[in-house]
């Protein structure tokens, strides 16, 4: 499951919103939902990250159900157009102190 | 505007890899080259803004506003610091103008500077990555980061060469070349921008604006000088992923719209502009936004040399954020005092023919939230 901003107004999912609506403006109110399946769009991988973070870090932009876009790791050798499903409690650094889901081959 | 400010004087520091100055000493010195341009003592200052981003981070120091008003002993003036990432330049710039503007000053100076030299990469990197949304940053995104996947989507979606990007930087650096305030005097080939190290690709170091130290300032005033024919900005979103086109930087088109209908300008009026290359592919995609070119043909246009000092709409005379050099909080008004000096007809070795009318577009983060300004005589 993941933490969305669910509008209460126009229904629009956003996994970034605030406490307003980026769609209508409109309140949201925290929602976990199952995002699904969902496809790659963009991919890159970085090679200078910032302290803490390993090297190379590559990253994508996947779309899904609802518009739902979402920027995570790559957990596998992924590309645009690969469907993909946003999982696991995984480290996203290299203490292992930052944790979340990162995008996999779905 | 019922009152129109105009650009009364400008100055700069050359903008440098490592200043081995103090922030302050560079914020004083572009200040004291504006005021002396334009003829103007600083006791005549009703209102002085300061743009800078990160002087906490970087030189451990706050009150950038006081502390120059000290140095200038300028006394009684509205004073402020401007803080909007790697557009607060613009920013305080902006301030100044709307403090002409509004009657509340005569005259109103704008400076902004950054010395970013005192971190190494790893620690700039992590300073500057600290403007993007948590939920984007507990991912260990960087603003590069933005650049490469951006920058690999245009690529694919316009079946475009990788050399689209790399001729962003070649020109830039070949205008730098005949800049002597820029941090970069060396001209570039597309091969060398092909071989420098990845940094998030598609895009390479070449295409990438480097760390700099420097500081730029403007005096704005109600009486003399080039006309400000408008300052706009606009916000877009905060988190990157949350567009709905990786392509499309909804601030710049909005700000570059509000600008254009405030100076009753067209694109056509244009004759120069300073674009925010932080990324080649920003210089590409904010020509798109702004509509100078539709959707996909800014990097042929750019390739065939269009956007060169000779080309019909020259773009980063003075080498850009690329090759002039980016500290942060001096880029905004660093374009400013670019567009003055072709305006003037004062750049030397570098100076666009026919210089009326010019465009400036100073972006914080990767389109967060975007300043234009249109220096120049009416259309």
């Amino acid at each position: 499951m993941t933490r969305l901003a669910a509008c209460a107004e126009c229904e629009t999912r956003s996994y970034y919103a605030g406490s307003r609506c980026p769609a209508c403006g409109g309140r949201t109110e925290r929602v976990d939902e199952d995002l699904g399946r969902g496809e790659l769009v963009a991919v890159t991988t970085v090679h200078v990250t910032p302290p803490g973070v390993p090297s190379p870090n590559r990253l994508g932009v996947a779309r899904f159900d609802g518009d739902v876009q979402v920027l995570a790791q790559l957990a596998d050798d992924l590309d645009a157009g690969d469907t993909v499903a946003l999982r696991g409690d995984e480290a996203l650094d290299e203490s292992g102190e930052t944790r979340g889901p990162r995008l996999h081959a779905d | 505007m019922t009152v129109t400010p105009r650009v009364a004087g400008v100055g700069m520091t050359p903008f440098e890899s490592d200043a081995d100055t103090p922030l302050m000493d560079l914020l004083e010195r572009a200040a004291s080259r504006a005021l002396d341009d334009a003829g103007v003592e600083p006791d005549a200052l009703d209102s002085l803004h300061v743009g800078n981003m990160a002087a906490e981070a970087f030189q451990g120091r706050s009150g950038l506003g006081n502390a120059l008003a000290g140095r200038l002993a300028v006394t009684g003036a509205t004073t402020d610091r401007v803080e909007n990432t790697s557009a607060s330049g613009a920013s305080a710039f902006k301030r100044a103008v709307e403090s002409v503007e509004s009657g509340h000053a005569d005259a109103a100076l704008a400076v902004g500077g950054e010395v970013m030299s005192s971190a190494d990469t790893e620690t700039t990197t992590g300073i500057i990555g600290s403007i993007t949304h948590e939920r984007e940053r507990e991912q260990g995104v960087t603003l590069p980061s933005f650049g490469g996947l951006a920058a690999g989507a245009y690529l694919d979606r316009y079946d475009a060469p990788r050399e689209a990007l790399s001729a962003v930087g070649v020109k830039n650096h070949a205008n730098a070349a005949k800049n002597p305030y820029a941090q970069f005097q060396t001209e570039i080939s597309i091969d060398d921008v092909a071989e420098s190290p990845r940094v998030a690709e598609p895009l390479h170091l070449y295409d990438c604006s480097p760390m700099s130290d420097g500081a730029a300032a403007a005096l704005v005033t109600k009486d003399t000088g080039v006309p400000v024919a408008a300052c706009t900005a606009a916000g877009g979103t905060h988190a990157v992923a949350e567009r709905d086109d990786l392509l499309e930087i909804e601030s710049v088109r909005l700000a570059g719209d509000a600008a254009f209908d405030a100076a009753g300008w067209t694109r056509d009026d244009v004759d120069v502009a300073c674009i925010h290359d932080a990324f080649s592919i920003l210089e590409l995609l904010e020509l798109e936004e702004l509509g100078f070119y539709d959707a996909g043909d800014a990097w042929e246009a750019t390739r065939d040399g269009e956007t060169a000092l000779d080309g019909v709409l020259p773009v980063n005379p003075g080498g850009g954020l690329k090759a002039r050099g980016h500290p942060l909080g001096a880029t905004g008004l660093a374009q400013v005092v670019e567009l003055v000096w072709q305006l003037r007809g004062d750049a030397d070795g570098r100076q666009v023919e026919r210089a009326r009318r010019g465009l400036a577009v100073n972006v914080a983060g990767f389109g967060n939230n975007a300043v234009c300004t249109l220096l120049g005589g009416s259309a």
